[in-house]
């Protein structure tokens, strides 16, 4: 058979049956929607009658993330501050101290980013 | 038809270069999501039934759990088998390594050399098959959620270990490896090699000692799960938020505003190649780290 008729007949069919399935999901989806719906308006009670400490929500969020980049920022500059004058010291072992100073910097970078996902991504 | 023509390669070389949004690279969707935006009017017009059961098949597979997460990272497995694959085929037969050859190898030879021999001496070689995997797949998995041109598979290509689900996997499939070959390589059995874990010290603080290598043993895979996540769901988020400046500053111009967005526009090029260094280094860190625990397993300082 030819390729137009393959494109046009044949996989449309197959999808078409692929689509009565994909429907019942976005029935399903439909659904969670229309009940998502039914408590927006609860959702818009809760956020109108919030309470006071909850406007520091996202203040601790920010600070939070903030001061583990204060960190990161200071363990990092140390690193690169000792690295760089090894490799002054020692131009020989420039490249095992470039090494090394990227891999702690990874790992200090990872515990900062740790604090900055619970803040907020949480 | 010549305008049309025309106006082909330039809709789809506008789509063709970006996702639709920014954080579209990181954020989990059906596969083939919203494909009648991505497209260029001109592809969609004509194929409107193909797109659209193409739309559904991907709702279809997310109830399965098979979302641009997932179509990824299996992706990024089959290349890191044609990866390997594309080398060893020929390792039998005494010809030269060409270009490609002379590249897989470097870099086998850089994680036996920088990674395994400092830890394991000439025992790690039989561990570099197990390295080389997590290396090159989570650099793979990384590096695919740099290029852009995915937006055909469904609002933006994806970076697949940018979700949670992926690097616990990850990190589970690590923890799970190194307990085996430490078990299997000490050869004395389950309780002798956890009785080895425990360091010598004096026996009324052995409860403490146990409590303690406990939560190491938990803490550290799942430190490795983070650390991935973290660091590629920072990175993308934060190129999306730079380049939303770029929208917010287009106007006022009086004020700088189109300096601003310029700049932005220039920072967002200089992060994408940091995100380029840190998906490499992010692999890195999990393979160091996970030879790091493999040595600790197969011989425990005391």
């Amino acid at each position: 058979m030819d390729l137009v008729n393959l494109v046009t007949t044949v996989l449309p069919e197959m999808l078409a049956q692929a689509a009565e399935t994909g429907a019942a999901a976005a029935g399903q989806v439909a659904d969670q929607a229309t009940q998502a719906a039914d408590q927006a308006p609860q959702a818009a009670d809760a956020v109108a009658n919030a309470g006071w400490a909850d406007a520091f929500r996202p203040i601790g969020r920010g600070l939070g993330a903030g001061l583990a980049s204060l960190g990161a920022a200071w363990g990092i500059g140390r690193i690169a501050a000792t690295s760089v004058e090894s490799i002054a010291r020692q131009p020989d072992a420039s490249g095992d101290i470039r090494g090394a100073m990227i891999l702690t910097s990874a790992f200090i970078e990872g515990v900062c980013l740790f604090a900055v996902v619970v803040a907020l991504l949480t | 038809m010549t305008p049309t023509l025309l106006s082909f390669p330039v809709s789809l070389g506008s789509t063709f270069l970006a996702a639709s949004d920014p954080l579209s690279h990181v954020v989990d969707r059906p596969l083939f999501y919203h494909l009648h935006d991505a497209l260029p009017g001109w592809f969609s017009h004509n194929f409107e039934g193909l797109v659209h059961n193409l739309e559904e098949l991907g709702l279809a597979l997310a109830k399965f759990g098979l979302t641009k997460h997932a179509f990824l990272f299996i992706v990024a497995g089959l290349l890191t088998i044609l990866f390997f694959w594309s080398y060893a085929r020929r390792a039998g037969k005494d010809k030269v390594p060409g270009r490609w050859g002379n590249f897989v190898e470097m870099v086998i030879e850089f994680l036996r050399d920088q990674l395994l021999r400092p830890f394991l001496g000439e025992a790690g070689d039989k561990f570099v098959p197990l390295i080389a995997t997590f290396f090159v797949y989570i650099a793979i998995a990384n590096l695919l959620g740099l290029i852009p041109f995915f937006d055909y598979l469904g609002h933006g290509g994806n970076t697949a270990t940018g979700s949670l689900a992926v690097t616990i996997a990850l990190a589970i499939c690590s923890f799970l490896i190194y307990h085996w070959m430490g078990i299997r390589e000490q050869g004395h059995g389950v309780w002798a090699y956890l009785k080895n874990q425990i360091p010598h010290v004096p026996a009324f603080i052995v409860p403490l000692m146990v409590v303690i290598e406990l939560a190491a043993h938990i803490i550290r895979p799942a430190a490795l799960a983070i650390r991935l996540f973290a660091n590629m769901l920072a990175g993308h988020a934060m190129i999306a938020a730079i380049l939303g400046f770029t929208v917010v500053f287009r106007e006022g111009f009086e004020l700088g505003g189109g300096f601003i967005a310029a700049l932005s526009a220039f920072a967002v090029m200089l992060l994408t190649f940091l995100e380029i260094l840190v998906a490499l280094i992010q692999a890195f860190v999990f393979s160091f780290l996970t030879t790091v625990f493999l040595s600790l397993a197969v011989h425990p300082e005391h």
